[in-house]
């Protein structure tokens, strides 16, 4: 039986891997379900995309005039 | 081909900022110095190769990061000797309770592009980056500004994936509490 149902701690543990490694199905299914529920890491799973695009704008940012 | 003056004079100009990124990335002043060095000598040893088809800067940051990247290989023991003990505290701990649940709400942070499209927050972003631990910036600075995979990075420096994500999510926590901090909770007046 494969756990599905996960803490906070551990949903920002996933969303974080995922920014450096594939996510495994289990983990992507169990984040799904999590966030069904859970509004704080909802809001922190956007604060993570936020900072993705982020890093990105920064990086042309210093190679730019 | 030699550099013309007005050619050395324009990287001269630009060397504080090489210097700065070079920093961000090694954390190490004499390291910096010599990437930047390098980097310099490099770009007057073969002004032809600066088509002036990019911006100089672009040109420069292309030919540091290279030079970085020397850095790190030459340094890499050095660097992962030294990673654990200038770690900072453990976020983790801080954030979360016992049961698992984060101890304080988390901020809607709007619309990307009303952030990303303001100067002032690349600056705030920039010392965020400065900010993070030694290796934690490192290794922050290796995946999201070299832009390179996890696996080159772990074998750059002999480390485990796991340490690796281990190290980034630290950063990466440390980054969202300092943006909360600097930008979107000072902006809102929210509670940080």
């Amino acid at each position: 039986m494969i756990k599905l149902k996960i803490t906070c701690r551990e949903a920002t543990d996933i969303t974080l891997k995922a920014e450096d490694r594939r996510m495994p199905l289990t983990e992507r299914l169990s984040l799904r379900l999590h966030h069904r529920i859970c509004g704080n890491c909802r809001r922190f799973y956007r604060q993570v995309e936020l900072m993705r695009l982020a890093s990105a704008r920064w990086r042309r940012y210093t190679e730019e005039d | 081909m030699t550099a013309s003056p007005d050619f050395c004079r324009q990287i001269e100009t630009l060397r504080p900022v090489l210097l700065k990124y070079a920093r961000l990335q090694l954390r190490n002043p004499a390291w910096a110095e010599d990437a930047v060095s390098d980097c310099v000598l490099a770009a007057l040893e073969k002004p032809q190769s600066f088509a002036g088809a990019s911006q100089l800067k672009t040109w420069l940051i292309g030919i540091l990061k290279h030079k970085l990247i020397d850095q790190i290989r030459k340094n890499s023991r050095e660097m992962s000797t030294t990673a654990s003990t200038d770690d900072g505290e453990d976020l983790d701990d801080l954030l979360f309770a016992a049961d698992g649940h984060w101890r304080e709400r988390q901020h809607d942070w709007g619309n990307p592009e009303d952030a990303l499209r303001q100067l002032d927050f690349m600056k705030v972003l920039e010392a965020c980056v400065d900010k993070l631990p030694g290796q934690q910036g490192r290794l922050f600075m290796m995946r999201e500004w070299l832009e390179l995979e996890s696996d080159e990075i772990c074998k750059e420096l002999a480390i485990t994936p796991t340490n690796l994500w281990v190290m980034l999510h630290r950063a990466r926590l440390r980054l969202k509490e300092c943006l909360q901090a600097g930008w979107f909770g000072a902006k809102t007046g929210a509670a940080i």
